[in-house]
């Protein structure tokens, strides 16, 4: 591994560049399908693509060629949308129910029901798959993504998430019963059997 | 009933086939005999058979081009940021005026006379406290001594 490092580190950009150019053309519908599915709509996965991609060609020099180039680009993205979603949750601490405390007054927010994200997604097929998806604890949508979207085993899956396979095996499975929940809850014609 | 809770926090990792021979006999044994961890299992089956069928969502036309050209236009940012640049700046700050502070107290600590007075100027009262007056040497004491109620 440090042999690898430091053979990459010691590349020249004009040798990184189109190396990093055919990582990138050869990934990037897989790693599109991921953000999507991670942040549930086309605005938001394009923009996770893009700062993924910019980050990974910046410390490009620390990639391990021995590894997959999807997995290191995965905990990448993986620590992008954990971050975004933490910031976004600390602005949103106050309940809409609660209304405002000092005024007494309700919170006025804005109908999105015509937002072209909501429609994006509502006009699917996929719409109750993609909804309880957002609807599930973010480490764990990853993990269930990670298992049940690309396919990759818990090992993998630990490796990109930077944990242990224990948890990602306790995430997969909470997850799992988190979207069947939701479901059950607001679409219940949507789980049809499995035939084997 | 506490072996269902067992048996069914492992129902997934079941499903994935992520768990040796002897605890998925186990597992396949329980199922078997239980409705309920059946049923459990059924559904979470269909789950991981929904999301794994989902259908592949095309990114736009363009959107590689405009990633490449942002990665590769993309000025390489410099080693601390704006943030960085002003929490450096105020350690920085901070740590001179620690060190000042410090050694304006060394100073006073090794014989300036801030706030103290010979006990040669004092209207001492005290000759214990005031120290030997033979030696020559001189003796300072706190300015609020010099003061002290006989």
């Amino acid at each position: 591994m440090i042999v690898s490092w430091i053979k990459s580190f010691s590349k020249p950009a004009e040798e990184r560049k189109p190396l990093f150019e055919k990582l990138m053309s050869d990934s990037y519908r897989q790693a599109y399908q991921m953000a999507y599915r991670f942040t549930s709509n086309r605005v938001d996965a394009e923009d996770l693509l893009q700062e993924t991609y910019v980050r990974a060609y910046r410390f490009f020099h620390r990639y391990d060629e021995t590894m997959p180039f999807t997995s290191w680009l995965y905990r990448i993205m993986t620590n992008i949308h954990i971050d975004s979603v933490r910031k976004n949750s600390r602005l949103r601490t106050v309940s809409i129910d609660q209304g405002n405390p000092e005024t007494g007054s309700t919170w006025e927010i804005a109908d999105d029901s015509n937002q072209a994200d909501h429609n994006m997604v509502s006009n699917s097929l996929d719409e109750p798959f993609q909804l309880a998806l957002k609807a599930m604890t973010p480490e764990f949508r990853m993990a269930v993504i990670l298992a049940d979207i690309d396919g990759m085993s818990y090992e993998e899956i630990a490796d990109v998430m930077d944990t242990s396979v224990g948890t990602v095996r306790s995430r997969i499975h909470r997850g799992r019963k988190q979207m069947k929940e939701y479901l059950q809850a607001s679409f219940p014609d949507s789980l049809p059997e499995v035939t084997n | 009933m506490s072996n269902c809770h067992r048996i069914k926090s492992l129902l997934s990792a079941y499903i994935d086939r992520e768990m040796t021979g002897e605890e998925a006999y186990q597992i396949r044994e329980h199922i078997s005999q239980c409705a309920s961890c059946e049923l459990e299992f059924e559904e979470l089956r269909r789950v991981k058979h929904l999301l794994s069928t989902l259908p592949a969502v095309e990114p736009s036309e363009h959107l590689l081009d405009q990633v490449k050209a942002n990665v590769f236009t993309d000025e390489p940012k410099p080693a601390i940021s704006r943030k960085g640049i002003v929490v450096t700046t105020s350690m920085a700050a901070a740590m001179l005026f620690l060190t000042f502070a410090l050694m304006q107290w060394i100073q006073v600590k090794q014989g300036g006379t801030n706030g103290l007075v010979p006990a040669d100027e004092m209207v001492a009262t005290d000759v214990r406290t005031v120290g030997d007056r033979a030696s020559g040497a001189p003796v300072y004491m706190p300015v609020n001594l010099a003061s002290a109620p006989e």
